[in-house]
C-alpha cells in the first residue's frame, strides 16, 4: 500500500508534468486529484476495495466542486468581471486615463505617467492584470508611439501598470486567495490598497526619473493646460471615482460586503453608461456574454483546485513538510525569502492562478505554524505574482502588450524596459515583508 | 450543438444579470425599508450554478481554458496540437466523475425531495440538474473537439489554442 503522503507528493509531480504538457490546469488537477483519491479510498483498509472508493471518491469531486460554485460570496467573481467589460464599454475606465492625461501632459513622459494612473484607475474597478494590460494596451501604447515615445518605455510602462490590477481591489487573485484560506476578502481588498498605491508611486517615480535621465527616450511635454481645462478634464472622470468610492468605502465603511459592492457597482455602472449615452443594450449583453466566458475559465481552475486541495488533506503531506520545514528550524527571514524565491520562480513559467492552488495548501499552513499574519502573506504572495506577470521568459502582460502592438515593439524589447519596474516592484515587495502595517493598517481599522 | 451552446452561454448571462440585480435589489431594501427578498441568499447560489456551469461549453468552444503553454511553445505546431487534444481526453476524463456524481446527486435530490430550509422552502435539484446540464454539455463539447482535432492532424493541419487574453 503506497504511503498517503508519498501518493501526494506522486500527485503534485503528476500535476506538473500534465501542466508542462499543456494539460488545461484545471483538467490536470480534478483528474489527478480525483485518480489519487480513488487509490487512497480503495487502500485505505489494506485491500484494494474499489466499491466503498468510488463511491467516497464521487462525493469528494462532487461536493466540493458544487460547493465552490453553489456559493453566495463568491458571486462577486463574475459581478466585477462584469463591472470591468460595462465600465469599459460604457467609456469609465478611458476616463481615468484622459484625465491623468490633461494633469500630467506638461511633464516630459507625461502620457506614460498617465499610462500607469490610468491603469491604476482600472485597476480599482476591473481586478485582472490581464484585462487591464490588454484593454489600457490598446489606448496608451500606439498613443504613445505615435507621439514619438521609445517603445521600451510606451509598453514596459503599461505591462507593469497593468499588474496593478492583482493588489488594488477589487482583485480576481484576492477573491481566489480567500477562498483557499478561508481569510476574508473584506480585508484583503483593503490590505491591498497602500501596497497597489505605492507601487503606483513607484512606477510613476521610475518613468520621471528614467525620463530626466535619459531625455531622449520621450518627448518634451505639450504647452500646459489652463486650471480650469484640468478640473474639467478631473470632473469626466467622476464615474470610475464614485464606483471606487462604492467598493472601497463601502467595504471600509462596513455598509456593504464585497459580493454587495460588487452588485451595486455593476447596477451603477450599468446606469451611468446609459444616462451618459454611451452604453447599449447590445454593448451590454457582449459585456455579460464576455464576462461568462472569463468567469467560467476562473472557476474552472478554481473547482478543480478545491478538489486537489481536499485530496491534499486526504494525504497528510501538507503537515509532513511543516515538521520537515520545523525540524530545520529556519528564522522567519529565511522562511519568507524561500518562499519568495519559490514564488518567483514559479511566476517565471505558470500563470498566477495555476501557481496559487498548487503552492496555497502547501505555504499556508507553514506560514500559520510560524504565527504569521495570513492577510499580510496574502498580499505578498499577490505581490509576488504581480512580478511573476512581468518577469521573463513567460511575464503574462509583456506579452499581451506584445500581441496588441505588434512589430512595433517586439517582446526583448520590452523586457529590456521591463526592468527598472521590476526594481520599484522588488522594493515595494521587501518594503511590505519588512512592514506589514503597510498591509495590515487599512485592515485593522475596517468597521 | 453550436445553437444550444449558444443558449446555454445567454442563460447563463441571464444568470450573472439576476443575479446582480437580487443582490441589489437585497442591498436597497435593507438599507431604506429594513426588509429583505425572502430565499434570496438560496436564490443567488442557485444562481451561480448556471451563471458559471452553463456557459462551459461555449467556453470549451472558445479553447479559453487556461494552460501553461510556456514548453510547448519551443514545440512545432504539429506537436504542439497533439497536446492540445491529450489535454481535451484528460479533461474529458476529468470531468466524468463529476457527471456521474452530479447525476447521482440530482437523481437522489429529486426522489427524496429535498429543499432548502427557508422562507420559500426552495427544492435542491434545480442547481444539481444545472450542474450537470453545464458539465455534460461541456463534455459533449470536449468530445466533439477531439474528433474534430483529430481529424485536422490527418488532414496534416494544426491545431490553434486560445489567444493570452483569455486568460485570467
Amino acid at each position: 500500500m503506497i504511503d498517503p503522503a508519498t501518493l501526494g507528493l506522486i500527485a503534485f509531480a503528476a500535476v506538473l508534468v500534465l501542466l508542462a504538457l499543456r494539460v488545461p490546469i484545471a483538467f490536470a488537477l480534478a483528474s489527478v486529484a480525483t485518480v489519487a483519491a480513488f487509490t487512497i479510498f480503495a487502500t485505505r483498509t489494506g485491500t484494494f476495495m474499489p466499491e466503498r472508493a468510488i463511491r467516497a471518491t464521487a462525493s469528494l469531486v462532487f461536493n466540493n466542486a458544487f460547493e465552490l460554485v453553489h456559493s453566495y460570496d463568491l458571486s462577486m467573481i463574475p459581478l466585477f468581471v462584469a463591472l470591468g467589460h460595462i465600465a469599459y464599454r460604457a467609456e469609465i475606465t478611458t476616463r481615468i486615463y484622459d484625465a491623468a492625461k490633461v494633469w500630467l501632459t506638461g511633464l516630459r513622459g507625461g502620457v506614460a505617467m498617465a499610462s500607469v494612473v490610468g491603469c491604476g484607475g482600472f485597476s480599482a474597478i476591473t481586478g485582472s492584470s490581464i484585462a487591464c494590460a490588454s484593454t489600457m494596451g490598446r489606448i496608451c501604447v500606439p498613443e504613445m508611439l505615435r507621439m514619438g515615445y521609445d517603445p521600451r518605455l510606451a509598453t514596459s510602462s503599461v505591462a507593469a501598470g497593468g499588474t496593478l490590477g492583482s493588489l488594488i481591489p477589487p482583485s480576481v487573485l484576492f477573491i481566489i486567495y480567500g477562498i483557499f484560506t478561508e481569510t476574508s476578502i473584506n480585508a484583503l481588498f483593503m490590505a491591498g490598497v497602500l501596497p497597489g498605491l505605492l507601487t503606483l508611486a513607484g512606477f510613476v517615480l521610475v518613468i520621471a526619473v528614467w525620463t530626466w535621465r535619459d531625455p531622449a527616450i520621450a518627448p518634451a511635454g505639450a504647452a500646459k493646460v489652463s486650471t480650469r481645462d484640468r478640473w474639467r478634464a478631473a470632473g469626466m472622470a467622476w464615474p470610475a471615482l464614485l464606483l471606487f468610492l462604492i467598493i472601497v468605502g463601502g467595504i471600509y465603511g462596513g455598509i456593504f460586503t464585497a459580493t454587495e459592492a460588487a452588485a451595486i457597482s455593476v447596477v451603477a455602472t450599468t446606469i451611468i453608461g446609459f444616462a451618459q449615452r454611451r452604453l447599449t443594450w447590445a454593448g451590454l449583453w457582449e459585456s455579460m456574454k464576455e464576462t461568462c466566458i472569463q468567469t467560467t475559465a476562473i472557476f474552472l481552475i478554481a473547482m478543480g483546485a478545491k478538489i486537489f486541495v481536499s485530496f491534499i488533506a486526504l494525504t497528510g503531506v501538507a503537515p509532513s513538510i511543516v515538521e520537515w520545514v520545523t525540524d530545520l528550524d529556519p528564522s522567519v527571514v529565511v522562511l519568507m525569502l524561500a518562499i519568495a524565491a519559490i514564488y518567483l520562480l514559479l511566476g517565471m513559467f505558470l500563470d498566477p492562478i495555476g501557481i496559487m492552488v498548487l503552492t496555497l495548501p502547501l505555504t499556508v499552513p507553514l506560514v500559520e505554524s510560524y504565527g504569521l499574519n495570513i492577510i499580510w502573506f496574502g498580499v505578498v504572495v499577490i505581490k509576488l505574482l504581480e512580478i511573476g506577470l512581468i518577469t521573463p521568459p513567460v511575464g503574462l502582460n509583456v506579452f499581451v502588450i506584445a500581441g496588441v502592438v505588434g512589430r512595433d515593439a517586439p517582446i526583448d524589447r520590452i523586457f529590456a524596459g521591463i526592468a527598472r519596474f521590476l526594481s520599484v516592484d522588488v522594493i515595494v515587495l521587501a518594503l511590505i515583508m519588512a512592514f506589514p502595517v503597510i498591509s495590515l493598517l487599512l485592515p485593522m481599522g475596517m468597521r | 450543438m453550436a445553437r444550444l451552446e449558444r443558449l446555454l452561454w445567454a442563460l447563463g448571462a441571464a444568470a450573472i444579470v439576476a443575479l446582480g440585480l437580487l443582490i441589489a435589489v437585497n442591498v436597497l431594501l435593507r438599507e431604506v425599508f429594513a426588509s429583505q427578498l425572502p430565499d434570496s441568499v438560496v436564490m443567488v447560489r442557485e444562481l451561480m450554478v448556471a451563471a458559471i456551469l452553463l456557459p462551459l461549453a461555449a467556453a470549451t468552444a472558445a479553447r479559453a481554458h487556461i494552460a501553461v503553454e510556456f514548453i510547448t511553445d519551443h514545440l512545432s505546431p504539429r506537436a504542439r496540437s497533439r497536446l492540445i487534444v491529450m489535454g481535451s481526453v484528460v479533461g474529458l476524463l476529468g470531468l466524468a466523475p463529476l457527471l456521474w456524481a452530479g447525476g447521482r446527486e440530482l437523481i437522489a435530490n429529486i426522489s427524496d425531495g429535498a429543499f432548502f430550509y427557508g422562507d420559500l422552502n426552495l427544492p435542491r435539484w434545480p442547481g444539481r440538474a444545472l450542474f450537470v446540464i453545464g458539465v455534460g454539455a461541456c463534455m459533449i463539447r470536449l468530445a466533439l473537439l477531439i474528433w474534430q482535432d483529430i481529424r485536422t492532424l490527418r488532414a496534416g493541419g494544426v491545431v490553434e489554442a486560445a489567444p493570452p487574453e483569455k486568460a485570467e
